[in-house]
């Protein structure tokens, strides 16, 4: 299950609804997107909000883009070295990917909730509460920016 | 329905072999009085316990003898050394149930240890116990134990505290069908109670749902309340919201050119809106393939993708080729497959991974190649365009609503208000609206999955008030139903008890008054009165020697009474023996007197006072037969045999009351003085010579009318 923390879902609260954030794992992704882009995870502390079990339908298509971006994070956050056929086999490939549904594992979803819940600390500590989606969005990419820089 | 036992037929059985035959000459009647002494260890016990058996079909106690002697002959078996030692025994009851005759037959296998039943009806032999459906009633054990009378029995009904009489009377008078009724009730309630399980019976729980309806009722009423009052507020805002449309209309010529530049704008402020909406789609698109949000994102894809190909994931084999490799008897190069070989292999195999894992590791390498590597434009660059886009048009949206506010602020309508300050109206009076719609919506929503733990201050929905109301009202309805039906099941138990008890004290009185009448025939000397029946019979007066009396009387009695359409034989085991010597006859009269057959199983010492006064009491309906052991003291009897003598293999019988009167037992004066010591358990040597001097005369007097006779 594809989960944030209750006080992140009350963040984004105002968001929800607004284009583009139509579906329960949009804003979600965009928490995703800034942990994995900062190589940072964080295991959600206290209440738990579910969201959706697997890649809603708009986002099959890219899915396994979005796995090997995980795969990348969780590689160099891991610290496993190019080299280490079996680190990368054993650790990333045969661990978070379930070839049969061509999707993530339950420890792919839970590496990857991890992810999401350290980029929703870093943008609930770097901006304001959002209210309009149109500034979220423009201030969100400035963020990655700077993210980007480090 | 009258029971009458006919006689029965022991073959094989530990004691002798006997053939009785009750039945008056040349009828299948039998005598009213029975009246058989059979010597000791010649198995009277035995012969009382098995008539008890075939009429109960209870054989498995008899099987259980077997089990309980350890591989020693069982009470039912012979000795091995006895000269008619047999490996089977046989005992058959002759019964009449109404104008239906039975015979009941009991079969013994000593060697294999096993006691089958078989019953011969008037509809033909079958195995196990079958008697007449309208019979059964009378046969449980319970029942039976009180007319095929043991000697222990009689004696716990005048017993302190044994509630052997109150069992007694509940078993005679069949009184505790009403406690089977009652337990029927109770069964019926619990399977009641469990076909409605998860609805409730208790008090406490009703008055939870009673309350919980209370609430959802009352939240009913406050939503409608609600409805009606938003119902009205929303007309008003429609209406006022129309007026300001109007006033807003109304605008002097010169404002006109302010009100078309205001339109303008607006209609400016919605297309920039949409706009934007589009250029958040189309980043939010760029978006899903994340390699879009920066040059660095998109070489760490193709670099690990490279890094893969590096280390050969997938290869170009997966792991299952080499896993089958090693089934086969040779290796890829033609060398056999050794054991050594195929650890290798397998080892190696670890190198590679799954087919379905490589089939993705290859999809998601193409992917790389597909959406970045051959990507013609700069997609970081295509991202960075809308986002400029985003920021000017968010820019532009701005500046618009700064304007779009100032030209409302100097629109005026003819009222002299500025349009701003009516648009701020004409807002509220839509949030006002939107708010009631919602709830409206709210409202009227179909409810599909219904919260039974809800609070009802919570509930929106009035068809899932609706809904919560019809299941709370079911689990009511039906909790009601079951606690209405536990009360009134309890009152039929009340009730029902209180018919028992009533009946019983009822037939006690008229016990009292039967046996305080009989008594008086009976016991001349010491006069004894029932004062009471509970637990157990209460009386005053008496001497040792008397209880047993009373608790004849009581039974022969309850029975009488009780059963006026129901006749059974009474079959008692050493009857005279426990009375004690001075009431003997008097007993003796009194049975003759009674209208059920009457069987005695008697042994020595019991015929003085006892056999005379039931034989000229009884006579012609009377049978007296004296069974005797073939034994060195009784040889005699065989050597000048009686015209009447039926000899058995291990036995001889006589049937006539003379034979029985003048018979010399062995052990006629030991059997008495044994009897004396168990009624008189504070005898003295005194009491004892002058009851033996009494009985030795009796028996001489008795010995000799019969002479005379």
């Amino acid at each position: 299950m594809f989960k944030v923390s209750d006080e992140a879902q009350t963040w984004i609260k105002s968001l929800i609804g607004q284009e583009p954030f139509k579906l329960a794992l949009d804003v979600y992704y965009i928490f995703c997107l800034t942990g994995l882009a900062a190589e940072e995870s964080k295991k959600i502390e206290g209440k738990e909000h579910d969201l959706v079990d697997q890649f809603p339908k708009p986002y099959q298509d890219h899915q396994r883009l979005i796995i090997n971006f995980l795969l990348i994070s969780e590689k160099n956050r891991l610290g496993i070295s190019d080299e280490d056929k079996n680190s990368i086999k054993t650790q990333l490939i045969e661990k978070y990917v379930d070839p049969n549904i061509n999707s993530l594992t339950g420890s792919g979803r839970n590496s990857l909730n991890g992810y999401a819940n350290a980029g929703y600390r870093i943008l609930s500590d770097r901006m304001a509460k959002p209210g309009n989606a149109a500034s979220f969005i423009s201030a969100w990419l400035k963020e990655m920016k700077k993210i980007e820089k480090k | 329905m009258e029971i009458k036992i006919h006689g029965w037929e022991s073959k094989g059985i530990a004691g002798v072999d006997m053939k009785i035959d009750l039945n008056k000459p040349g009828s299948k009647t039998p005598t009213k009085i029975g009246m058989i002494w059979l010597d000791s260890g010649g198995g009277k016990t035995t012969t009382h316990e098995l008539i008890k058996a075939c009429l109960t079909g209870k054989t498995d106690k008899l099987e259980e003898e077997y089990k309980k002697v350890n591989g020693k002959p069982s009470k039912y078996e012979r000795r091995k050394d006895d000269d008619h030692y047999a490996e089977s025994a046989d005992f058959t009851l002759k019964v009449s149930f109404g104008a239906e005759f039975y015979r009941f037959i009991i079969h013994f296998d000593h060697k294999a240890k096993t006691v089958d039943m078989d019953t011969e009806a008037p509809r033909g032999y079958q195995e196990g116990y079958h008697p007449p459906i309208s019979a059964i009633p009378y046969l449980h054990e319970k029942f039976v134990d009180l007319f095929i009378l043991d000697g222990e029995h009689a004696k716990k009904a005048i017993q302190e505290d044994s509630g052997m009489a109150d069992i007694t009377l509940n078993t005679i008078y069949q009184l505790d069908r009403f406690d089977d009724i009652n337990e029927s009730l109770e069964i019926y309630f619990k399977k009641e109670k469990e076909k409605s399980r998860g609805n409730v019976s208790d008090k406490g729980k009703i008055t939870q749902i009673e309350n919980k309806i209370i609430t959802l009722k009352a939240r009913q009423a406050e939503l409608s309340t609600q409805l009606r009052v938003n119902t009205k507020k929303k007309l008003e805002t429609i209406a006022k919201l129309k007026q300001l449309q109007k006033e807003v209309g109304k605008i002097n010529t010169d404002e006109q050119a302010k009100r078309d530049k205001l339109a303008d704008k607006e209609k400016d402020q919605i297309r920039l809106k949409t706009a934007i909406d589009s250029v958040k789609i189309e980043i939010f698109e760029l978006l899903k393939k994340p390699h879009h949000l920066s040059s660095h994102i998109a070489k760490s894809f193709i670099s690990f993708t490279k890094n893969l190909r590096k280390l050969d994931l997938p290869g170009d084999s997966a792991k299952e080729f080499f896993q089958n490799l090693v089934k086969t008897p040779k290796c890829v190069c033609d060398e056999p497959m050794t054991e050594a070989r195929k650890k290798k292999i397998l080892k190696n195999s670890n190198d590679y991974i799954g087919t379905a894992h490589s089939n993705f590791a290859s999809s998601m390498k193409q992917d790389v190649r597909d959406f970045i590597m051959n990507e013609k434009e700069g997609s970081q660059d295509k991202l960075a365009k809308c986002h400029t886009d985003l920021d000017l048009k968010i820019g532009e949206l701005l500046t618009l609503d700064r304007q779009i506010e100032i030209l409302r602020k100097n629109v005026k309508a003819s009222s002299g208000r500025s349009f701003d300050v009516i648009q701020e109206d004409i807002d509220t009076c839509n949030a006002t609206i939107a708010v009631i719609e919602l709830f409206i919506k709210d409202y009227e929503a179909l409810e599909i999955n219904i919260n039974e733990s809800a609070r009802p201050k919570d509930i929106k929905s009035k068809n899932a008030i609706k809904a919560l109301l019809k299941l709370f009202n079911s689990k009511l309805n039906l909790g009601h139903d079951l606690h209405n039906k536990e009360l009134k099941i309890e009152e039929m138990k009340v009730f029902i008890e209180a018919i028992k008890n009533e009946a019983k004290e009822e037939y006690k009185k008229e016990l009292i008054v039967a046996m305080n009448s009989q008594l008086d025939e009976i016991i001349d000397d010491d006069k004894i009165t029932i004062t009471s029946i509970d637990a157990e019979i209460n009386f005053n007066g008496g001497s040792t020697g008397q209880g047993l009396v009373v608790a004849y009387v009581f039974l022969i009695k309850a029975f009488e009474q009780a059963n006026k359409a129901n006749k059974f034989p009474l079959l008692v085991d050493s009857p005279a023996a426990p009375i004690g010597p001075r009431y003997r006859a008097n007993v003796a009269k009194m049975i003759s007197k009674l209208s059920n057959q009457y069987i005695c199983l008697l042994q020595g010492g019991e015929r003085a006072w006892w056999c005379k006064e039931l034989y000229n009491n009884s006579k012609p309906d009377i049978t007296a037969l004296t069974i005797f052991k073939r034994t060195k003291y009784y040889q005699k009897y065989f050597n000048n045999p009686d015209e009447n003598l039926i000899e058995f293999p291990n036995a001889g019988m006589v049937d006539g009351y003379k034979f029985l009167a003048l018979f010399d037992s062995e052990l006629e004066t030991q059997d008495f003085v044994n009897q004396i010591k168990n009624v008189y358990p504070n005898f003295d040597e005194k009491l004892l010579n002058t009851l033996l001097m009494e009985f030795e005369k009796q028996r001489k007097i008795e010995a000799q009318e019969v002479e005379n006779v």
